[in-house]
């Protein structure tokens, strides 16, 4: 599946949205863990499951706590987009 | 397969897709409370959570409020022995893997089966203690990569064979304890879904959560089938079109010898499977009827003449073969069967026919008949829409007893007054304290009674058995019959002592007792009993309002009751003498 870098950013703005029950408008950019008060470790595993699941990719198991901004969350699904 | 596969392919009843589940529900929770709710706990030793955004999902679709609590991680016995945690729910899911059930010295070994099935079996028996709610277990998933291979799963003592005999065991022990117990099978979850989309090994090591989102959706509709059975939402009635539902083509045109209906040979074969199934649902109670566009005389042949034909009249509680509209026929057979129109599935092969029936019917339950023939036999299995959590002999006499109900429906036309024809059906009641052997009856009733039933409470069978263990409830049956045959255990009185006053907690009736006045008698007996047994000083009863239950709004003032506080809660009371209490005087009671 190749997906164009630029569409990433909307569509995972989306995905925390949903998961996170919040608007998109308030997802910005320095958005993470520390400015999100409803991301705990049940809604961060969902998350990250669910980022998988809709763009068909798996992240290491060593990443996966590490993953708790939009930036790091961003960057990680580039890495593992075919280009 | 990536992951994003692992998605696709999801069986067409089950949502995979965790983000849409939680904005459905968020959409459905913003729309405001539900009249409905369960309450479930979930005692897990492993990371269960994520089974819950699917939980609220299934249940939300059918318009039931769902809470979710969780214990804490493997903290099961401790919970347990510290209290009461378990009292304010529905149900209860003891959510167990095995690794966790394996003591640290026994873990390379994998642990002796009989010692890890007596923690198991220990723990529900724990759970079962302080709780009256059902309990729903689950078995275990043999291991899949199996080290030992076809030689393994000979011996006795290889991993595979040790899970296996685990699982036997606890499948005797929720034997033992049913119907307090249910058993939910991983084994089949995964089967369904498919490896990929159940098992996260990784997800196991980082986070103690070994199920993805796939799995645990089956598991959450499962638990969804219980709690629909327990609110009484499961559907009653099956009402089916005929050509190209029942059979292939169209009988008017291609006659009885033209009909796709076969036991052997596809597609014909398909139509004769689904028959089987309605077949069985006609024989564990279901209410089966016919509506449809035809010449009745083709049909009947068809169901009387042709040779794979399993579906026969004796099956039907009902039919209405013509050429009118079918939104106007199933109105008329669903008056005639005193249901809901929201305990009706319909089976038609017309999508067209499926929209205007929703339109004109948006309680009902519509399904058509699949394109790929070969999935049609599955169609009644899939969503488990008719589930009960256990199959009385009352569901098994049900379809016989509306048959009765027909013929009483012809003879009532004979007769001037409804007195006159209710004097010549030679009424019997017998009211009678409930006994043990009542107790699922009387709990099922409790459960699926929606229309005459003036509070709608819900009883367990444990809550039952505790209502017959205390001095202060008082628990009545009502078991009918007239000279067409047996009407059944179809009332349940229960009543409560509170210091000087006796209050009403439940009363209720089956649809098809009514219309005989047997409810009057039933409140006039058992109030008279409990006066003598209790003394009081005064009568306190309730009308709890429903979607449903407005035909029975003004009962109570029918035998003195004054209303106290109106809303959607009626409270009423009535001092011991100012009660009216009639007898009927053509229903013959037999007391005890």
């Amino acid at each position: 599946m190749i997906i164009d870098k630029s569409a990433i950013k909307p569509k995972l703005v989306h995905i925390i949205a949903g998961t996170f029950g919040i608007a998109p408008e308030t997802i910005t950019e320095d958005f993470s863990d520390q400015t999100c008060e409803v991301w705990d470790s049940v809604r961060h595993l969902t998350l990250v499951l669910a980022i998988e699941e809709e763009f068909g990719i798996t992240f290491d198991e060593d990443e996966i706590w590490n993953l708790a901004s939009l930036a790091a969350l961003t960057e990680a699904i580039e890495g593992r987009l075919p280009t | 397969m990536t992951v994003a596969q692992r998605t696709m392919g999801a069986p067409s009843h089950l949502l995979f897709d965790v983000v849409e589940a939680l904005r459905q529900v968020r959409a459905r929770e913003a729309a405001g409370p539900c009249t409905k709710s369960i309450r479930i706990k979930v005692l897990r030793n492993y990371s269960a959570e994520f089974v819950e955004p699917f939980l609220k999902y299934y249940f939300g679709r059918i318009g039931v409020g769902c809470t979710v609590a969780f214990g804490g991680y493997d903290t099961i016995h401790q919970e347990l022995l510290a209290g009461d945690g378990l009292r304010d729910h529905d149900l209860v899911l003891l959510s167990l893997v095995l690794e966790p059930l394996q003591a640290a010295d026994e873990a390379a070994a994998g642990g002796a089966a009989g010692d890890i099935l007596a923690r198991v079996t220990g723990m529900i028996d724990l759970v079962l203690e302080r709780t009256a709610a059902p309990v729903v277990l689950n078995t275990f998933i043999r291991p899949i990569l199996d080290a030992e291979g076809a030689a393994g799963a000979v011996r006795a003592e290889s991993a595979s064979s040790r899970v296996a005999e685990i699982n036997q065991g606890l499948r005797a022990h929720a034997r033992e304890k049913a119907p307090r117990c249910l058993l939910i099978d991983f084994e089949r979850l995964l089967m369904l879904v498919g490896l990929e989309a159940a098992i996260d090994r990784r997800m196991g090591y980082v986070a103690g959560a070994p199920f993805r989102h796939g799995f645990l959706s089956a598991y959450a509709y499962e638990v969804f089938r219980i709690g629909r059975a327990l609110a009484g939402a499961a559907k009653k009635c099956l009402i089916l079109d005929c050509d190209n539902t029942l059979w292939g083509g169209v009988v008017g045109e291609v006659g009885l010898e033209g009909i796709d209906l076969d036991r052997n040979q596809y597609p014909g074969k398909a139509f004769y499977d689904f028959q089987k199934a309605i077949v069985r649902l006609a024989g564990e109670g279901v209410m089966v009827a016919l509506c449809s566009k035809n010449n009745l005389d083709d049909v009947m042949e068809v169901l009387d003449r042709h040779p794979h034909c399993l579906l026969k009249r004796r099956h039907l509680v009902g039919y209405r073969i013509d050429w009118q509209d079918k939104e106007r026929n199933i109105e008329a057979l669903v008056e005639e069967l005193n249901i809901g129109m929201d305990a009706v599935l319909f089976v038609d092969d017309s999508p067209v026919e499926r929209e205007r029936i929703q339109a004109f019917l948006p309680d009902i339950t519509v399904r058509t008949v699949p394109k790929q023939l070969y999935d049609l036999p599955l169609l009644l299995a899939r969503e488990g829409l008719f589930d009960k959590l256990a199959v009385t002999g009352e569901d098994e006499k049900r379809a016989r007893l509306y048959q009765a109900e027909a013929q009483r429906r012809e003879v009532a036309a004979a007769f001037a007054s409804v007195d006159e024809f209710l004097g010549s059906l030679e009424l019997k009641a017998r009211i009678e304290p409930a006994n043990a052997s009542r107790v699922p009856r009387v709990s099922q009733l409790t459960q699926k009674t929606n229309q005459f039933n003036l509070t709608t409470r819900r009883y367990s069978e444990g809550e039952v058995a505790a209502m017959l263990a205390s001095a202060d409830y008082a628990v009545f049956t009502l078991t009918a019959g007239d000279k067409f045959g047996d009407i059944g255990l179809t009332g349940v009185f229960i009543a409560r002592r509170n210091q000087d006053e006796a209050v009403v907690d439940t009363l209720l009736m089956s649809c098809r007792a009514l219309g005989r006045k047997l409810e009057r008698q039933f409140v006039v007996t058992c109030i008279e009993a409990l006066d003598r047994r209790w003394q009081p000083q005064r009568w306190r009863a309730e009308y709890v309002k429903t979607r449903k239950n407005g035909q029975v709004a003004a009962f109570w003032p029918t035998f003195g009751f004054i209303a106290e506080a109106d809303g959607e809660t009626t409270q009423y009371v009535a001092e011991r003498n100012a009660l009216r209490l009639e007898q009927v005087p053509y229903i013959q009671v037999e007391a005890r």
